[in-house]
């Protein structure tokens, strides 16, 4: 007989091998002031997937703070549930591209490490891996239930050539507690991120 | 030493012949009025008598004065004093049973004949008595009620230990080890209980003595021994689940000839606990298990037995999976074989010297199909099937009357064939153990041993331990231990070549891992490599330092404390880690040294008698467990979290939990009340499992979060048991009343209820 082990597969995450070695802030110098830059938080930006009726991709310029009606508009980033495209390589014809970075907090992230590695969407995978554990979520087979990855920050780097670091918070209405979820009504995308405007790799 | 004596008088006994005359036939009982049987009357020195089936002894008066007084012993009672001129007023003496078992045999400890109350080491017995209360089916229904042990629910049911997971625990049947395991755990449901005669169950480290898989402890099943002349019983059990369990044995004994059978079969349909999914939780099973014991005593040096058993287990069940992008429903079905057999020969030239060669042969095969009902295509097949072999010999040796040495020597081999392994694979492995038991005065007792294990895959291994207990009076006395334990990496840890095809990851063993790797490269499947798969390989076998100490206070006679405090360091754990991530988002695994594991607590056991009607016990375990890697990695900052508001934080070290699995506090109250009128046993215990981390919710892998936490459940059993003179015995009861319930722990149904009947034909008949 078999009793259904209802612990998860017990893999590993290597979250703290990848512990990314990102540089301090380099000694800054240039005369330009500084100017504190503030998070943007976007709310319930509902782009449901394939099992939530969604149909298509919503457009989100990171620039302008706002949706995109089309496809061929100046869009960053796309949303289909749990899917996250750029506006780049197969997904579009833009300049956009990103990468995840593990093991971070976003409001210490300082620069865009040396390190990073930014991509574009390829017929290979996106530069925001899906699936669980992949990119930014956590998918849980019992519950159903997608968790956004803490110690996640997705860096972007614009259509227009500006960087911007960005955090998933929540996947649900209202960004509720984990134990209020209603896990058949997701695709509600509340995220946060910094945008540096000038051009630099500074936030 | 004393307790060594009753073993001492056993063998000592020849036919004593008295002349007829004043024969005094004297009552042996218990204090509930049955006879005890088998039970030894020692006069002086040099005379001694036994008692018979009935519990009669006849003595001869007229040798003996007023004044001279007689010792009466039995297995598992209280010794007794008394005068002849007191068994002439009333030819009737009573026994207690022994508190807390402190009077029983101990075979596991140190693979001779030593009582609870000698070992320098934590151990404790479950006599019939202690397995029948528990209105059991399985092993795993008697010992998820014994302090300090769990239950935890992976690939089958799996006993933890201090702590420690089933693959840590050795499990021995009449001393032989029982192999075969999934997922590393051992299922304890495929044990029959019904003839188990005593369980024995150590804690702390033996691999001094057993080497691999003993770290945690030992686990040994004693079935029942023939004693007397003819014997024949039956067997029967239903319950909830329509849980059928059907038994019977025989045995006889004459000329030197012991020969016992035993045959049961047992079936269920299992149970569901989240019925909105499609399958069980447990899938419906039945389950046959043969045993077949012969013994001849050659003269009175030599003796040979020969030991065998038989079990089958078949299982059906359903599930639900996705084909293409549809839901659609397979059929699951399985069986699992297991036969032992296990020759030796002992022989004893002189009372100071013993030797045992024995041999045991096992061989475990599991088969499983899944097929999608549609169309009968297969979705997944599998056939595994290992052999173990073992041939050892022993030397016991008494030096003087203070002194025992044993030395063994032996060598095992292993193979394993299987769909998800490549070839057939073997592992050979030999050894040496050395023991040696010394009682320099009354007070003190030590055991000290050592174990070398040289094996195929991973070379030597050097396990040493050393125990001691001082005696500070007759009622207290302080035992500590310090051992080595360790732990092969399986076949399935080196060798394991797997890929789930239905969702699409690979797993390898850590032998196989660089080149599956690289042959998924070729295939240009890897998207990303996580780690070198160079890194793995050489995998090194797990090992311990552990550390037991406790006291035993017998506060009066009828009031028993046991303690004993515990920590397990263990190094080199073999954990499941991601190789490389494949194109279709899935991950290749493999396994390595990795962590460094803790487990510490205290267990408690407290016995108390009130009269001979009640007994009361208490049990509490206390249980702290960490991986020394997460701390360091929470020290490092390497963890993360999310608060209330969704935004990433640092894992704190207040935030962890330890390992999964574990209970911080346990234990359990047990009622034991014999009504005298009706002579109904009432069994009345209530079973605590405090809350545990089930499983990593917030996607950091470790236990820091509330919502990771299962509730703690505590569960209430009855059972009531009625003997009759002329054999019959009858029990019901109900388990976990008030259907106290916790989503997460799959061996826990709910309440259920059982009745069960159990015939002695030879007494019936007599």
């Amino acid at each position: 007989m078999i009793i259904n082990n209802m612990k998860k597969v017990n893999y590993f995450i290597l979250a703290m091998l990848a512990l990314p070695l990102f540089t301090a802030c380099t000694d800054n110098d240039e005369t330009e002031p500084e100017v504190e830059l503030e998070a943007v938080l976007v709310e319930d930006l509902y782009a449901p997937g394939a099992q939530s009726g969604g149909t298509e991709f919503v457009y989100y310029s990171l620039e302008n703070n706002a949706v995109v009606d089309s496809e061929d508009g100046d869009w960053d980033l796309g949303f289909f549930g749990t899917t996250i495209i750029v506006n780049n390589g197969v997904n579009g014809d833009g300049n956009a591209e990103a990468t995840v970075l593990n093991g971070v907090i976003f409001d210490e992230l300082e620069s865009v490490p040396t390190t990073a590695e930014f991509a574009i969407d390829t017929e290979e995978g996106n530069a925001i891996p899906t699936g669980s554990g992949n990119g930014w979520y956590l998918y849980d087979q019992p519950t159903h239930i997608v968790t956004p990855l803490a110690g996640v920050v997705i860096l972007v780097k614009t259509n227009a050539g500006n960087y911007a670091k960005l955090e998933m918070i929540s996947y649900y209405e209202g960004n509720p507690a984990h134990e209020d979820i209603d896990p058949f009504a997701g695709g509600y995308q509340t995220f946060r991120y910094t945008l540096q405007s000038n051009g630099t790799m500074n936030f | 030493m004393k307790k060594i004596i009753y073993t001492l008088l056993l063998n000592l006994i020849c036919e004593l012949v008295f002349a007829y005359g004043q024969a005094l036939q004297v009552q042996v009982q218990d204090a509930k009025g049955s006879p005890i049987r088998h039970g030894i009357v020692r006069m002086g020195e040099q005379q001694l008598l036994t008692v018979d089936e009935d519990g009669m002894v006849q003595i001869n008066l007229a040798a003996y004065e007023a004044s001279t007084v007689l010792q009466i012993y039995a297995m598992g009672y209280e010794k007794v004093e008394i005068t002849v001129g007191e068994l002439q007023q009333n030819p009737k003496v009573i026994l207690k049973e022994s508190l807390g078992q402190m009077d029983e045999y101990v075979l596991s400890a140190t693979r001779t004949n030593r009582s609870v109350e000698d070992l320098p080491m934590p151990v404790k017995v479950l006599t019939t008595e202690k397995i029948q209360e528990t209105g059991a089916f399985r092993l795993s229904d008697v010992l998820s009620e014994q302090t300090g042990l769990q239950l935890v629910a992976d690939h089958g049911t799996g006993l933890q230990m201090q702590g420690l997971d089933s693959d840590y625990i050795l499990i021995l049947l009449d001393g032989e080890p029982l192999i075969g395991r999934t997922g590393g755990t051992f299922d304890l449901d495929r044990i029959s209980v019904s003839n188990i005669e005593r369980i024995e169950i150590l804690r702390g480290p033996s691999s001094a003595i057993y080497g691999s898989e003993a770290m945690a402890g030992v686990v040994n099943i004693i079935t029942k021994k023939q004693e007397e002349k003819l014997t024949a019983k039956v067997m029967g059990r239903y319950g909830s689940f329509k849980s059928l369990d059907l038994g019977g044995e025989v045995g006889w004994q004459e000329n030197g000839w012991q020969l016992y059978g035993y045959y049961n079969h047992y079936s269920t349909d299992g149970y569901d606990l989240s019925p909105e999914s499609l399958g069980n939780t447990k899938s419906p099973y039945d389950a046959q298990t043969a045993q077949l014991k012969l013994g001849k005593d050659l003269g009175e040096k030599w003796k040979i037995n020969l030991s065998s058993r038989f079990y089958d287990e078949k299982y059906q069940d359903i599930m639900e999976t996705t084909r293409g992008n549809e839901s659609v429903i397979a059929d699951m079905e399985g069986s699992r074989r297991d036969i032992n057999i296990n020759p030796s020969v002992a022989f004893k030239p002189s009372k100071d010297w013993n030797f045992t060669l024995r041999h045991t042969t096992t061989i475990f095969d599991t088969h499983s199909s899944t097929v999608y009902r549609e169309d009968g295509a297969f979705l997944d097949k599998e056939d595994f099937s290992q052999n173990y072999h073992r041939t050892e010999l022993q030397t016991d040796h008494t030096l003087g009357d203070k002194q025992l040495l044993t030395v063994g020597v032996g060598h095992q081999i292993e193979t394993v064939e299987a769909t998800r392994y490549d070839d057939v694979n073997r592992f050979d492995a030999s050894y040496l153990y050395l023991q040696h038991q010394w009682a320099p005065s009354d007070k003190w007792n030590v055991v000290t041993g050592a174990r070398g294990d040289h094996h195929s895959q991973y070379g030597g291994r050097v396990s040493p331990k050393i125990s001691a207990m001082y005696k500070f009076s007759d009622q207290f006395s302080w035992q500590a231990s310090i051992g080595a334990g360790f732990k092969s990496p399986d076949f399935r840890q080196l060798l394991l070549n797997f890929n789930n095809a239905a969702v699409g990851y690979y797993v390898y063993g850590a032998n196989l891992v660089e080149d599956g790797v690289a042959r998924l490269q070729e295939q240009g499947q890897v998207q990303q490599i996580l780690m070198d798969p160079s890194l793995f390989g050489d995998l090194d076998a797990e090992h311990s330092w552990a550390f037991n100490t406790g006291f035993r206070w017998r506060v009066s006679e009828d009031l028993l404390v046991r303690t004993n405090f515990y920590r397990n360091q263990i190094y080199n754990l073999i954990e499941t880690a991601a190789v490389a991530r494949l194109t279709n988002s899935q991950h290749v695994y493999s396994y390595l040294n990795l962590s460094e594991v803790i487990t510490q607590g205290a267990e408690v056991d407290v016995n108390y008698r009130v009269g001979t009607q009640w007994r009361f016990s208490l049990g509490y375990a206390y249980l702290d467990s960490r991986d020394q890697e997460v701390l360091d990695g929470i020290e490092n900052g390497e963890y993360f979290k999310r608060n209330e508001q969704n935004q990433t934080t640092r894992v704190t070290k207040a935030d962890y939990g330890g390992l999964f699995n574990r209970s911080r506090h346990s234990g359990n109250v047990k009622v034991n009340f014999w009504e005298k009128h009706t002579g109904v046993n009432m069994a009345l215990r209530g079973i605590y499992r405090g809350k545990y981390g089930f499983g990593d919710i917030n996607g950091n892998q470790i236990l820091d979060d509330e919502s990771e936490y299962a509730d703690g459940v505590f569960q209430i059993h009855l059972t009531l048991n009625k003997q009759f003179d002329n054999g019959i015995e009858v029990e019901t009861g109900v388990k976990n009343i008030t259907d106290a319930l916790n989503q997460y722990d799959a061996t826990n149904p709910g309440r259920t209820y059982f009745i069960g009947i159990n015939t002695s034909l030879n007494q019936l008949f007599k």
